[in-house]
């Protein structure tokens, strides 16, 4: 499943390797100090940092790895702001999408409630997907 | 082949005026005093006298003591750069006085030592660093994980900051066991201190809740923010299982009236 969405408005963003559990608390930290910068609210903020955490660390647990793009964007003019994270990796890929969305669907041990919940948490959300090519996942939370 | 022995005495006869020189650019480049490194230089620079006067490569020696050093550098609180800069001082001022003797063997050979003597000492230094960071992890674990008894029968453990796997299975640990040491029926576990509760972190509490729950003990969890609220109802986090209450205070109250106890004012 490819989709065009996941193409960010960011020409330029901060890059961050997810390696270890302590890259996914910097990730977390770099977002959290992105959307206070933009005023993103308490409510909001904290829901992009939670999705966060769920991507940065489904990274880690199903490829092994890979990285955060973050990045503040403005699409029209100076009216709207928003943060963008990008987290790709080159992992095994989703193999069944719909699936992989289900409440309680989980290939490892967890509560699989991550990716789905992660989707209603943000305002924006994009995934593209291939087996063996990797998943690149897009995120976005507007101000 | 160079001359070693040559290389050895003439750093012999110039030892004092090398340590003065690098310990007069050390003050200029380094931002600290430098009266309390003197000691340590003095042995550096006789280690490197030692190790150039010696026909073949010998490094075990020289190596402890170099180890040792960096670990007094970590302990005074020097960064990798200022480990760096102190050798690289040392080498213009040990270079100086041999560059008299016009020799470029010697030149070459004092150069090669010097580069050892750094790889030596940075990894010294890093291992040394590593050293006291693991040591403040492990004191970090167990510091923030105090489960800590409120009545008899009612134990509480607050949860401050990230609450990794390492540190959560370190905080199911040490809950289970004050709840069988004071064999408690009640343990309220405080989550006031956690800035993101995501799903690994629910799943850390619902196996902690459970765990707890087959040695005899109900939780209770408290401590939720609104915002982090909001955040777990749309992740879908369900927690219906799990008595709650908005912080401590309303946790304990509720603890302590179902061990049939009640708060009063005295009458006095």
């Amino acid at each position: 499943m490819v989709s065009d969405s996941v193409r960010p408005l960011a020409r330029e963003a901060q890059v961050m390797p997810i390696v270890s559990d302590h890259d996914v608390v910097l990730v977390r930290r770099a977002a959290r100090e992105l959307a206070e910068e933009i005023g993103i609210g308490l409510v909001a903020r904290t829901k992009l940092v939670t999705a966060c955490s769920e991507l940065a660390r489904n990274v880690l647990e199903h490829a092994g790895g890979g990285r955060a793009s973050l990045a503040v964007v403005s699409p029209d003019g100076a009216r709207r702001h928003g943060v963008e994270v990008v987290f790709a990796d080159d992992g095994p890929g989703i193999g069944d999408v719909e699936r992989a969305f289900e409440r309680g669907y989980s290939t490892k041990r967890g509560l699989g409630l991550g990716l789905g919940g992660s989707r209603r948490l943000v305002d924006d959300f994009a995934l593209s997907t291939e087996p063996g090519e990797g998943t690149t996942i897009l995120i976005r939370t507007w101000a | 082949m160079p001359n070693k022995k040559k290389l050895s005495a003439r750093l012999h006869d110039r030892r004092d005026a090398v340590l003065a020189a690098w310990l007069k650019d050390l003050d200029g480049q380094l931002d600290r005093d430098t009266r309390g490194f003197r000691d340590d230089a003095s042995t550096i620079l006789d280690l490197l006298i030692t190790q150039c006067g010696h026909a073949e490569e010998r490094w075990d020696e020289a190596a402890d003591s170099l180890t040792e050093l960096a670990r007094a550098r970590v302990a005074a609180g020097f960064a990798t750069d200022e480990t760096i800069t102190l050798v690289s001082a040392l080498r213009s001022a040990a270079l100086r006085e041999v560059a008299a003797l016009d020799d470029i063997e010697l030149l070459r050979h004092l150069s090669k030592l010097l580069d050892v003597f750094l790889r030596y000492l940075v990894d010294a230094y890093v291992e040394a660093r590593d050293l006291v960071i693991a040591r403040q992890q492990e004191d970090l674990l167990e510091l923030s994980t105090p489960a800590v008894k409120l009545w008899d029968g009612i134990v509480a453990v607050p949860l401050v900051g990230t609450l990794d796997s390492r540190r959560a299975v370190s905080v199911m640990e040490s809950l289970l066991n004050k709840i069988s040491e004071t064999q408690s029926t009640i343990a309220i576990i405080d989550i006031t201190g956690v800035p993101t509760v995501d799903t690994q972190v629910a799943q850390h509490i619902l196996r902690t809740v459970a765990a707890a729950r087959l040695t005899g003990a109900r939780c209770i969890l408290c401590g939720i923010r609104p915002s982090i609220a909001h955040t777990m109802v749309e992740l879908g986090i369900e927690l219906s299982q799990v008595e709650t209450h908005a912080n401590l205070a309303a946790a304990f109250a509720a603890a302590l009236r179902s061990r049939g106890l009640d708060v009063r004012t005295s009458d006095a």
